[in-house]
């Protein structure tokens, strides 16, 4: 009787149809036999949505973290002449650099940076003596185009801070944010005996980097 | 269908987990990197002589018409320029008498061979260090400086005087040479 019903239905064209198997879908008695034989295939779409939220972590000792951190250690900064030694004051120094793994979910970022003066631990300058060092915060930033941008900071002067949008999402990959310090610089003079920035007595050479979502 | 309702469910609740602890409450990253070093090695550095002659040049000793030491001699001093010391030092100025090079050591009655002379160091302490040639004893020779210090250290000669006594002669040399010495060191 039912399959009956059903087969007068057919006849009534895809709109009757589809308003009839609404109508006995949660029949559980249908026979699945007659039902079979003669129910055409049906195609439904069924739309899953959600959505992520832009953000980015860090790597941090396996695990995730929203903050970096840690120390370049420049070493012994005067040369033989009581001065900055000449290998710091190049826009490039060896070991003088951390890398970082960045993961962001965005469809970009945006970076600043900014970095402090370091100053000695000295509670005095005598004359024709400085404990003032400036140098250049360097930001390098690898990005899923394979290319690299790159922002400096120097702090002669306590700048505002540099940074902006990048033109291309930052790398997926790995050890993809670089922080380095070059080009050293003094008035000129020799170099007060101390510590020196984040070293014991020591303040300033604080490098801050900031990388948010688009 | 119910399977399937009840994973979709479990899904969505998993995702929302994700994005309430990670993805939206905190989405930017903030590093702090440091820098220090530091200036830990004593360091005394004696500048070079400006200008770049190290020889003071009295020219002739003599009175020609005595044969005795000129009574006016004088040089100008030099300056060692450039120089410091990044922790406090001391300065030590030696000196020995201008001698006849060629002559003798003991000079003929009447005459000597030997000039003495008062160097002194001045720039680099409060109170200059100073040595006399004719002293036996030198206790103003080194002088304490407490704090690092930069400049210019002034080396001068004066008090010039024959060995034995001015009415003495001086035997004829082609060359009187004597040295002066400036040391720089690390205060213990």
């Amino acid at each position: 009787m039912k399959a009956k019903h059903l087969h007068r239905m057919l006849r009534l064209g895809p709109l009757a149809f589809a308003a009839a198997f609404v109508g006995v879908a949660g029949d559980a008695s249908l026979s699945s036999a007659s039902a079979a034989a003669v129910a055409p295939s049906v195609n439904g779409n069924v739309t899953v949505g959600g959505h992520v939220a832009g953000g980015c972590t860090v790597l941090v000792n396996g695990g995730n973290s929203q903050t970096f951190s840690g120390t370049i250690d420049l070493g012994s900064l005067a040369g033989s002449d009581g001065k900055l030694a000449p290998g710091l004051t190049g826009s490039t120094i060896a070991g003088a650099s951390l890398t970082f793994s960045v993961l962001c979910v965005a469809s970009g970022e945006t970076v600043s940076l900014s970095a402090t003066t370091m100053q000695g631990s000295a509670a005095g300058v005598s004359p024709n003596f400085t404990k003032t060092i400036d140098y250049t915060a360097r930001l390098d930033l690898h990005l899923a185009n394979s290319t690299t941008s790159t922002f400096s900071y120097a702090t002669l002067g306590a700048p505002p801070a540099v940074g902006g949008p990048l033109p291309a999402p930052l790398s997926g990959n790995a050890n993809n944010v670089i922080v380095s310090v070059n080009s050293l610089v003094t008035n000129g003079s020799q170099l007060q005996p101390g510590n020196y920035g984040q070293a014991g007595g020591g303040s300033g050479g604080v490098i801050s980097v900031l990388i948010s979502p688009i | 269908m119910k399977m399937g309702k009840a994973w979709i469910a479990a899904g969505t609740l998993a995702a929302g987990i994700v994005c309430a602890s990670s993805c939206e409450a905190a989405s930017s990253v903030t590093g702090t990197v440091g820098v220090k070093g530091t200036v830990t090695s004593r360091v005394c550095t004696l500048g070079s002589v400006d200008p770049n002659d190290s020889i003071f040049d009295l020219g002739v000793l003599v009175n020609t018409a005595t044969g005795t030491l000129r009574n006016n001699l004088s040089v100008p001093p030099k300056i060692l320029a450039g120089s410091f010391c990044n922790t406090a030092s001391v300065i030590t100025i030696s000196a020995t008498p201008m001698v006849a090079h060629s002559s003798p050591e003991v000079a003929p009655e009447g005459f000597a061979s030997s000039v003495d002379y008062t160097a002194t160091a001045s720039g680099w302490t409060t109170a200059a260090a100073v040595f006399a040639t004719s002293n036996s004893s030198n206790p103003g020779a080194s002088e304490l400086q407490p704090n690092p210090f930069a400049g210019n250290i002034t080396v001068s000669l004066t008090g010039f005087s024959t060995r034995g006594g001015d009415v003495l002669k001086l035997v004829a040399d082609p060359l009187y040479q004597g040295v002066v010495t400036i040391t720089l060191t690390v205060a213990a």
